[in-house]
C-alpha cells in the first residue's frame, strides 16, 4: 500500500510534507471561537455539538453592516435582510432621501440605522463613511460593496466607448470596491465580512454592456485574492453574482419595464427573474457564522446554471 | 416573516445517504435542527440507527434505512421508504462516496474493479439517487443537493478516480439543474479538508494529527467541520435559496 501523501489530505493542493503553520497554534484555540457555544441539546456529543443550533447560525445579532449603493433596488434589499437577521446597519448613497427611506426601514425592524447621502466616486468619502458608522452604530463588522451599475444607463459597443466613460465604469465598479474593502479592514478590528456584488455578466460575453461584464468578472478575482490577505485578520471575503433582478437600474439601461423583466424571467430554468431578497439571504448566509468556514467564493443566485465557475 | 425564517425547513423531509458518519451525519442534523424529518441512509445500521437517536434526542422526526448506494434498487426503494413514512419526500442530499477500500494509489495503479467501485460510488449513486428523488417528490418537487470535493478541481494525486468522480458529480448538478427546473432545484457544496473517521482511516493519522496537519495551509487556519458544511446544505435547501440552482459552493476555509 502507498503511503498516503499529504496532498491528499488537503485535497491535493500542490506540496507535500508541509511544516506546520505559525498560525496552527491559535487555530486550534480558537477552532470554535468563531462560533458562540450553547448548551447541546439532550442526547447530543458536547464534543461534536456542543455548539448553537444551526437555525441561530443564521443570525447576524450583534453585527454592524455597511451597505453601499444601498438607496434602493439589491442594496436595499441586502440592508433590509440584514436588518432582519438583527445586524444594524448604515446605508449610503448618492440620493439622500432614498437612503434615508431604507433606513427608516431597518429601523422598523428594530434595528438602528445610519443614512448618508454620498458618492462612492468620491473616494475619500468612503473612509468617511466607514469612520460614522463606528461613530454612529459603534463598530463596523460588515462591508458590502453593493454600489455598481452602467452610470449613463447607455448601452455602447466596446470600440465605440470613450474613455471617459471607460474609466468611469471602471471606477465605479472595481475601483469602488477595492477602496471599500481598504476603508473596511481599517476599522474591522475584530475580524469581520467583506461582500462583493458582481454579476453573472461576469461568466460570458456581453455585448454593448463590455466594461460592466469585465469589472464585474475581476471582482471576482478581487475577491479571491482579498479572502487570501485578509484571512489571518479574521476578515472572510465573498461574493454574490446575481442574475436577472428587476431594478431601476435594469430598467433604466436596457429599456424594459417590469413586465418585460417579469416575462423574461419566465424563461429562466427557475421559472422567474430574481428579486432583492434572493440576493439579500445569500448575504446573510455568507456573514453569518454558518458560513465561518467560507471565504473567497463566488455564488451565482440567478435562477439556472450559469456554467463552470473556475476563471 | 423575517428573513431568518427563511432558512427553516419546517414540514420538510429529508433524505441524507451516507448519513451513519462523518459530513453525512452532520448534514442529517442539521436538517434537523433546521426543523426537517430525516431519513437516515447507509450500509452500517448500527451507525445510522445511532444518528436517527440523536435526531430524535433533539426533538426531531428520524428514520434509520440500512442502504447499499451500489445497488440502484434499494436507492429506489430508500426514496420510497422516505415518501410512506413522512408522506413526501422534498430534500434529497447525495453524500454517500469516498473510497470503499480505504486505499491511495496512483491512477494508474488502480485496479480496474477498484475503478469502477469508486465511479460507482461517487457518481452513479448520485445519477441514481437524483433519478429516485425526482421521482419521488412528484409534482410538489423539492431540493436535490450533491456533496462534490475540492479534490473535484484540482490535481488530487493518489486520490484519482475519486476526484474524477466529483468533477462529474460537477457537471450532474448543472444538467440536471437545467433539465429538473423549475420544479426541483439542485445544488452541490464541495467541501475541503474535514477530519472524517474516512479520512483517518484513509490517511492512517489520527484527528489530532489530521488537524495540526490539515489546518496549517488553510487561509481560515482550521480544518472544516462537518457542521460548516451542514450549514450551507441548510441554506442550500431552505426557501432563502429559492433562486439558486445549478451551482456548486466551496466550503472549503479558502484554500
Amino acid at each position: 500500500m502507498y503511503r498516503v501523501s499529504w496532498a491528499l489530505i488537503r485535497d491535493g493542493a500542490g506540496d507535500v510534507d508541509t511544516p506546520p503553520s505559525p498560525l496552527l497554534d491559535a487555530a486550534l484555540a480558537s477552532r470554535r471561537s468563531d462560533r458562540t457555544a450553547r448548551e447541546p441539546p439532550p442526547g447530543f456529543d458536547p464534543v461534536r455539538y456542543g455548539r448553537m443550533g444551526v437555525l441561530d447560525q443564521f443570525s447576524l445579532e450583534g453585527h454592524v453592516a455597511v451597505v453601499t449603493g444601498g438607496g434602493r433596488g439589491i442594496g436595499r434589499g441586502i440592508a433590509l435582510a440584514f436588518a432582519e437577521a438583527g445586524a444594524d446597519v448604515a446605508v449610503a448613497a448618492r440620493r439622500t432621501h432614498e437612503v434615508e427611506a431604507v433606513a427608516e426601514e431597518v429601523r422598523a425592524r428594530g434595528r438602528s440605522a445610519f443614512a448618508l447621502g454620498m458618492d462612492v466616486l468620491d473616494w475619500p468619502a468612503n473612509d468617511r463613511l466607514a469612520e460614522a458608522t463606528v461613530a454612529e452604530l459603534g463598530k463596523l463588522t460588515i462591508w458590502v460593496n453593493n454600489a455598481g451599475g452602467n452610470l449613463d444607463r447607455t448601452l455602447r459597443p466596446l470600440v465605440e466607448t470613450s474613455e471617459e466613460v471607460w474609466d468611469t465604469l471602471v471606477d465605479l465598479n472595481l475601483k469602488t470596491a477595492w477602496w471599500g474593502a481598504k476603508a473596511a479592514t481599517e476599522r474591522m478590528s475584530e475580524g469581520g465580512n467583506i461582500i462583493n456584488i458582481s454579476s453573472t455578466a461576469a461568466w460570458g460575453a456581453a455585448p454593448t454592456t463590455g466594461p460592466y461584464a469585465a469589472t464585474k468578472s475581476a471582482m471576482i478575482n478581487l475577491t479571491k485574492t482579498l479572502a487570501m490577505e485578509l484571512a489571518a485578520q479574521k476578515i472572510r471575503v465573498n461574493c454574490i453574482a446575481p442574475g436577472l433582478v428587476p431594478t431601476e437600474m435594469l430598467f433604466e439601461t436596457m429599456k424594459v419595464d417590469e413586465a418585460a423583466v417579469e416575462s423574461m424571467g419566465a424563461q429562466l430554468p427557475a421559472g422567474r427573474a430574481g428579486r432583492p431578497e434572493d440576493i439579500g439571504a445569500a448575504a446573510v448566509y455568507f456573514c453569518s457564522p454558518a458560513a465561518a468556514w467560507v471565504t473567497g467564493q463566488t455564488l451565482a443566485v440567478s435562477g439556472g446554471p450559469t456554467g463552470t465557475r473556475e476563471m | 416573516m423575517s428573513i431568518l425564517d427563511q432558512f427553516r425547513l419546517d414540514g420538510q423531509v429529508a433524505v441524507v445517504t451516507g448519513s451513519g458518519r462523518g459530513i453525512g451525519e452532520g448534514i442529517a442534523v442539521g436538517l434537523a435542527e433546521a426543523g426537517a424529518a430525516v431519513v437516515v441512509a447507509a450500509r452500517r445500521t448500527n451507525e445510522i440507527e445511532a444518528v436517527a437517536e440523536k435526531v430524535r434526542a433533539a426533538g426531531g422526526q428520524a428514520l434509520a434505512r440500512t442502504t447499499d448506494f451500489l445497488e440502484v434498487d434499494q436507492i429506489e426503494a430508500l426514496a420510497d421508504v422516505a415518501v410512506a413514512e413522512f408522506g413526501k419526500l422534498t430534500i434529497w442530499v447525495n453524500n454517500v462516496g469516498g473510497a470503499q477500500d480505504r486505499t491511495a494509489r496512483t491512477i494508474l495503479g488502480t485496479p480496474e474493479k477498484a475503478w469502477d467501485n469508486q465511479i460507482d460510488l461517487n457518481l452513479k449513486s448520485v445519477w441514481a439517487g437524483a433519478k429516485a428523488a425526482n421521482r419521488a417528490m412528484g409534482e410538489e418537487g423539492g431540493v436535490i443537493v450533491n456533496i462534490s470535493s475540492a479534490a473535484a478541481t484540482k490535481p488530487s494525486p493518489m486520490n484519482g478516480p475519486y476526484a474524477a468522480a466529483k468533477f462529474g458529480v460537477n457537471s450532474l448538478t448543472m444538467t440536471l439543474a437545467a433539465e429538473l427546473a423549475p420544479r426541483v432545484r439542485v445544488v452541490g457544496v464541495s467541501p475541503g479538508g474535514i477530519p472524517t473517521e474516512v479520512l483517518m482511516e484513509y490517511s492512517g493519522l489520527s484527528e489530532q494529527e489530521l488537524r495540526e496537519r490539515g489546518g496549517a495551509n488553510v487561509p481560515l487556519a482550521r480544518m472544516g467541520e462537518p457542521e460548516d458544511i451542514a450549514a450551507a446544505v441548510v441554506y442550500l435547501s431552505s426557501p432563502a435559496a429559492s433562486w439558486v440552482t445549478g451551482t456548486t459552493l466551496s466550503v472549503t476555509g479558502g484554500s
